[in-house]
């Protein structure tokens, strides 16, 4: 059945039609995280030509919490990234993972808590799984970088035409990545030299230090 | 005759864990109306909810513009059985979806999360930059004497525990890291499902129960 996307533009359409690879599991294992001091600070960032603030530190103590059991034994390896405008205010956070897969290295984004957010009823959070968004992160020099966003498009098409087997479901006509973790990590490396796969989406660069 | 109610909603939470699925129980062949339901409705903690039919609610004009995007008069036609249930809470406004099916006799509503909006009408949860994947919850619909109503939620931790460790069999994902966890069976699995379980008290044990009354 289909969901009634068109009901509430601020919330679906942001959501689930964006084209960035999401997945249910991350894409990383523990054993594949590290930490990399270089991202620390603050990042200027263009995004289809425009400009995006972004700021990475250590996941503080305080925040450790949020995380689970299991997540929390790495998250020292672990970076708190806020999106921000030009204001410097935050928009959102997310809990950011740097895993080295295959002979590249990438960003996994998971959703991270704004006091605000805080505040929202938990049975309605409840309704919004926190799932990971996926980057493949090319360092430039020590104050520049680029990601290249995993493109959701590209592996919609694989599977809808039956050349990738990967687990996944479909959601009113929209698929959802269900894939464990290593298989994840397969079709990332199959295709990781694909620049169809792969599209630039965000050049950084360093706009502070610490 | 209009006594029915649901929605309480918010209060859940903090009781027991929610399990959702990723997909709706509601199809074009299960949902059914019910004059019933629709009203003003007071949960057992004096908070109000308004329960409408969506073509009664502000959702109206967009029911009648979808021929314009890609959904087909029997979409429009499923969309227009849904209730949009509002209310308001730490000033944040909320509205659900919600849908009504019957199984064996039994009522259960199937809730969706539409919006959460602050006094900016922005939306409060989902930001720009965070990916989320909408889920739904089912509960089980006990009609009251006196235009009351219960909806019994399932105990998330005792479904959880029971899907795990392969005592019932029903599609799902977990992932152990992030403690993620949802049911991926389809609607007709998850409408066997409750024609199997679905009257299995044990499974609400622990779980929350709501009361509503009509308002007057």
């Amino acid at each position: 059945m289909k969901r009634l996307y068109y009901i509430s533009t601020s919330l679906l359409l942001i959501i689930i039609l964006t084209g960035c690879l999401t997945t249910l599991f991350p894409i990383f294992n523990v054993s594949d995280v590290f930490f990399n001091s270089t991202l620390i600070g603050s990042w200027k960032c263009k995004e289809d030509n425009k400009e995006r603030f972004i700021e990475f530190k250590k996941i503080p103590d305080d925040r450790k919490k949020e995380l689970t059991e299991e997540i929390n034994k790495i998250s020292d390896k672990g970076y708190l990234v806020s999106r921000m405008d030009s204001t410097g205010s935050v928009l959102s956070q997310c809990f950011v993972f740097l895993a080295r897969i295959g002979k590249n290295y990438y960003l996994d984004f998971y959703p991270a808590e704004l006091p605000s957010q805080k505040s929202v009823n938990s049975f309605y959070k409840d309704h919004f799984i926190k799932v990971h968004a996926s980057y493949r992160i090319d360092f430039k020099d020590k104050d520049h970088f680029d990601m290249k966003r995993l493109d959701g498009d590209f592996l919609d098409k694989l599977i809808s035409s039956n050349k990738i087997n990967i687990r996944h479901e479909v959601v009113d006509g929209n698929i959802v990545i269900t894939a464990p973790t290593d298989e994840l990590q397969k079709f990332i490396i199959q295709y990781s030299d694909n620049p169809k796969a792969f599209v630039t989406e965000t050049f950084c660069e360093r706009s502070m230090y610490y | 005759m209009r006594a029915f109610f649901f929605a309480g909603v918010l209060l859940l939470l903090t009781l027991s864990s929610c399990v959702t699925t990723l997909q709706s129980l509601l199809t074009q062949d299960n949902i059914v109306t019910d004059d019933r339901v629709a009203g003003q409705w007071v949960s057992n903690d004096s908070k109000s909810f308004l329960v409408q039919k969506i073509m009664d609610s502000k959702f109206k004009p967009t029911i009648e513009e979808l021929d314009r995007h890609d959904y087909t008069k029997a979409d429009s036609l499923f969309f227009t059985k849904l209730y949009a249930i509002s209310f308001r809470e730490n000033n944040l406004d909320y509205v659900w979806l919600c849908g009504l099916v019957r199984i064996k006799d039994q009522y259960y509503l199937n809730f969706e999360p539409r919006e959460c909006l602050n006094d900016l009408k922005k939306e409060s949860y989902t930001l720009e930059g965070q990916k989320f994947f909408t889920t739904f919850t089912i509960a089980k619909l006990e009609w009251k004497v006196n235009n009351g109503l219960s909806l019994h939620f399932l105990n998330g931790d005792r479904i959880k525990k029971i899907i795990l460790n392969g005592n019932a069999r029903i599609s799902h994902e977990y992932d152990p890291l992030f403690d993620t966890f949802v049911i991926t069976a389809s609607s007709k699995e998850l409408e066997q499902f409750l024609e199997k379980y679905g009257n299995n008290e044990s499974l609400y044990d622990g779980g929350l129960t709501l009361n509503f009354v009509r308002k007057k």
